[in-house]
């Protein structure tokens, strides 16, 4: 199953006379089958907008959506996806239990198999005491996994997740984060977006930036994990000399309040210790930099500006 | 497109299939509301505090339903029983109620209880009614008068209102000598006559103009037939002895006819009568 | 399948509706008018079977009126409103079979709590019979009761299409409600007022040709809801004919049919952002 946007744009009518907003402009991206997709932007970049054309709540004022070569406005696309809505809200008289059975039923799943999966999901996602009660009793990060129950109990392809860590504990999120997990391993195509940069990073096969309706960027796993990643070496004091000296390297240094660091790229860390031996610098301590996401997340909204 | 055609479709089957299931319904409520006639009001005292600050509007509203009930059967008003009448009796007086000020409510009891109802007594109570909330109007002590002379034939009440009226602002000239003179007045069309043609210069409603109108004319008619039978007395000396001696004699070319679709007949003491009773013929 | 949808949306419409606290004031409420009108009988000398009727009926109608106001447009409007709306369309289920199983599951709610307030006037009627000599009651029927009964029922089902199609059009759950009760309001004076103008037409003919396409045109368009209302039939012992009938529940099956439709076409179009 994989889903294609082409040329995607939305643009929204926010009421007689008014401007019209420009939510989406030219959106294109192709998620694979199998692959974990994370979309990641600053409020209001477009990324819910994209999320609901997909699902078909919105159509798209030009440009073509697909999911398996189909459009969104067939019903029938969704019986194979799995969707949680940013900050879901359920009715409020009715049970998870019953949320669940909805779903599971009107995707066609035969009833026998029912009763298992929604065992094991509420397992899972730690639930299972509360599965009778009304969902308007439900804490926050509980309607939250029970918007995850939802949209799983189907046992979907296709998983669509929008802000799926907001308002959960430390707990949920771990639950969650290795729910994602397990996902992956068999094999789901999971499209989802978040604020949280980490989690994106550790889900993540593909990330794709977004920023005022515009995709900026797509990073994939070899440029998350090793490509840029930075490291701080911390040293007593330089002279302006062995700063020159360090510039000729391709490294740099950074005043951190009273410690020194030198920055530089993992590739170049072996002409860095050279450099230290050479100058008798003594190497206090040494501090990996891992944030390419957020790195390049901050250098492409500033980028847009 | 495709879809847009389809929508059409169904569109239009649902309205074919709408249409003539409504005009079914309205034949068979026509049946059902020519047939069936039941109609309820609520105390006023109960009506007045339901309607909270709306009294006025209220009281707009019933004399709407007043005016379509009786508009919408204009033509049946003969055939009203009672229980008809009791309710539209009803409504008025629910209607001065919750506004005790309503020129048109008194008008309209004028109008129906006293010329159609033969309800003068109902009429009078009403605008008693009237004339407490509204001391100034010359017309309600008028129409009493007037109720108490042409239907009740009480000459000594209606005198007693025509002084109450004379005195009141805007009164025409001639009502105080015509109060001093019912004592000695007999029954006369005239009064109905006068009377009618200063109801037609009130009101704006074609229908009602147009119903009084009808009613003027056979009044008329009444008046200028009596006057004939009057000329024929002093030219012969004696009563006709029916309206067909007056048109024999030459005093009148031919008897009118009555708008009413009746027959004029003299009575003995040299009245003129219709047999239509001034009402629908049916 | 299709029909397996629109069920499983109508059964949550209603499973959400049922269990709703207002909807449990509101037949509280109900229980205690009808439980006074055991004493409110007490208080009339002479046709007390047609107090009982019309005081019985009318709870029922009134009850009837503020389920559709205050819980169904709710439940239409909350679900736009609170995004609700995203679980049931992040399903396999399409605009239309949304709105019918939206509308079908009103229609189950109205049914069944109507229902049961019918069930219980029926017991308060029957006291009240059984406490009064009969001859207070000679007028009673049962049949005709049911049948006023099922007329008010007919008319709320009408008046919740109408809920649906005015759900579709605005999203603000007060709109609904205005245009819903601007609605009632005008079906039940619709018919007086086209009466009033065709008769007047018949003695002194249409003031002006506009006047005479306006009526007609608003005789079409406007539900006639006071052609449900028999409680004074009813109450007096009047049956309704069967052609009467037959043409009434036609016409709100016809009626609630385009409603429904132009609210799926409506839907359609409709983005839910």
């Amino acid at each position: 199953m994989s889903i294609s946007f082409q040329k995607v744009h939305k643009r929204f009518n926010p009421g007689l006379f008014q401007k019209k907003v420009q939510a989406v402009y030219n959106f294109s991206l192709d998620v694979h089958p199998g692959e974990v997709l994370g979309i990641v932007g600053p409020n209001g970049a477009g990324k819910s907008t994209i999320l609901k054309i997909l699902l078909g709540f919105i159509r798209a004022t030009s440009g073509t959506v697909t999911i398996d070569g189909r459009s969104p406005a067939e019903a029938d696309v969704r019986t194979k996806i799995g969707f949680l809505p940013e900050n879901p809200y359920f009715y409020d008289y009715l049970s998870a239990e019953e949320l669940m059975r909805f779903s599971a039923v009107t995707a066609g799943m035969p009833s026998e198999s029912i009763k298992p999966r929604m065992d094991e999901l509420l397992q899972t996602l730690a639930l299972d005491h509360a599965r009778k009660r009304k969902l308007r009793s439900y804490s926050k990060g509980m309607t939250q996994r029970a918007g995850i129950c939802f949209a799983l109990i189907h046992d979907p392809e296709i998983i669509i997740l929008d802000e799926p860590m907001s308002g959960l504990d430390p707990i949920g999120r771990k639950l969650v984060v290795d729910l994602i997990l397990t996902l992956k391993k068999q094999g789901k195509t999971i499209l989802f977006c978040s604020h949280i940069l980490n989690d994106v990073e550790r889900l993540c096969d593909r990330v794709a930036i977004m920023a005022k309706g515009q995709l900026k960027t797509i990073l994939d796993k070899e440029n998350l994990v090793s490509q840029q990643t930075q490291i701080k070496v911390y040293v007593p004091e330089m002279s302006a000399d062995q700063v020159q000296v360090l510039h000729t390297i391709g490294a740099e240094k950074k005043q951190e309040g009273k410690s020194t660091a030198i920055i530089c790229q993992k590739s170049n860390l072996p002409r860095v210790m050279l450099f230290l031996s050479e100058q008798k610098l003594e190497c206090e301590h040494l501090d990996v930099v891992s944030n390419v996401l957020e790195r390049e997340f901050l250098r492409w909204l500033e980028g847009g500006k | 497109m495709k879809s847009f055609l389809k929508a059409i479709c169904i569109g239009a089957i649902l309205v074919a299939l709408y249409i003539p299931l409504t005009v079914k319904l309205q034949e068979q409520r026509k049946l059902f509301l020519d047939t069936d006639f039941i109609a309820y009001t609520l105390p006023s005292t109960l009506i007045a505090p339901l309607s909270l600050e709306f009294k006025g509007v209220t009281a707009d509203f019933l004399l709407f339903k007043f005016m379509t009930f009786i508009g919408g059967r204009i033509q049946e008003l003969p055939n009203f029983t009672d229980l008809h009448w009791d309710y539209l009796e009803d409504t008025l007086d629910i209607i001065t109620d919750l506004d005790p000020y309503y020129f048109d409510a008194y008008q309209y009891s004028q109008i129906f209880l006293a010329w159609d109802a033969g309800r003068p007594e109902s009429a009078n109570r009403l605008l008693e009614k009237a004339m407490e909330n509204v001391p100034d109007n010359y017309r309600f002590p008028y129409y009493i008068g007037f109720n108490y002379y042409y239907f009740i034939k009480d000459n000594q009440k209606a005198s007693e209102y025509f002084m109450k009226a004379s005195k009141l602002p805007d009164s025409p000239y001639w009502l105080a000598s015509w109060a001093a003179r019912l004592s000695v007045f007999s029954f006369e069309h005239r009064a109905g006559i006068m009377f009618l043609e200063d109801m037609i210069s009130q009101t704006r409603d074609e229908r009602i103009k147009k119903y009084f109108q009808k009613r003027l004319t056979a009044l008329q008619i009444l008046s200028y037939l009596e006057n004939k039978v009057d000329a024929y007395k002093e030219q012969y000396g004696k009563m006709p002895a029916s309206l067909d001696d007056l048109v024999s004699s030459g005093i009148i070319k031919e008897i009118p006819e009555d708008p009413y679709g009746g027959k004029f007949i003299l009575l003995s003491n040299g009245r003129v009568y219709t047999t239509s009773k001034m009402l629908e013929q049916q | 399948m299709i029909l397996v949808r629109i069920w499983s949306v109508a059964v949550l419409t209603y499973k959400e509706g049922i269990r709703d606290r207002a909807l449990h004031g509101i037949g509280l409420l109900a229980l205690f008018m009808l439980l006074a009108t055991l004493l409110a009988t007490q208080l009339f000398g002479y046709d007390i079977g047609k107090v009982t009727v019309d005081l019985t009926l009318s709870t029922i109608g009134l009850a009837g009126l503020l389920m559709t106001f205050f819980i169904n447009i709710n439940l239409i409007a909350k679900d736009i409103d609170k995004r609700t709306i995203y679980c049931v369309l992040s399903k396999p289920i399409s605009r239309s079979q949304y709105v019918l199983g939206k509308y079908i599951g009103l229609a189950l709610l109205i049914t069944v709590s109507l229902t049961c307030l019918i069930a219980f006037s029926s017991v308060v009627a029957y006291l009240c019979k059984a406490s009064y000599a009969e001859a207070y009651f000679k007028d009673f029927s049962w049949t005709c009761y049911y049948q006023a009964c099922g007329y008010e029922l007919l008319m709320l089902l009408l008046l919740n299409g109408f809920v649906l199609f005015y759900s579709s059009i605005t999203s603000s759950s007060f709109l609904t409600m205005l245009f819903a009760v601007s609605t009632y309001i005008v079906g039940q004076t619709i018919e007086e007022i086209v009466v009033f103008f065709q008769k007047e037409a018949e003695t002194i003919g249409f003031s002006s040709p506009l006047i005479q396409h306006t009526v007609e045109t608003f005789q079409y368009i406007l539900p006639n809801l006071s052609a449900f209302d028999i409680k004074t039939m009813a109450s007096h012992g009047k049956l309704m004919t069967m052609s009467h009938t037959v043409f009434l529940v036609g016409y709100s099956v016809a009626y609630t049919a385009l409603l429904l439709y132009m609210a799926i076409l409506i839907f359609k179009r409709r983005e839910f952002n």
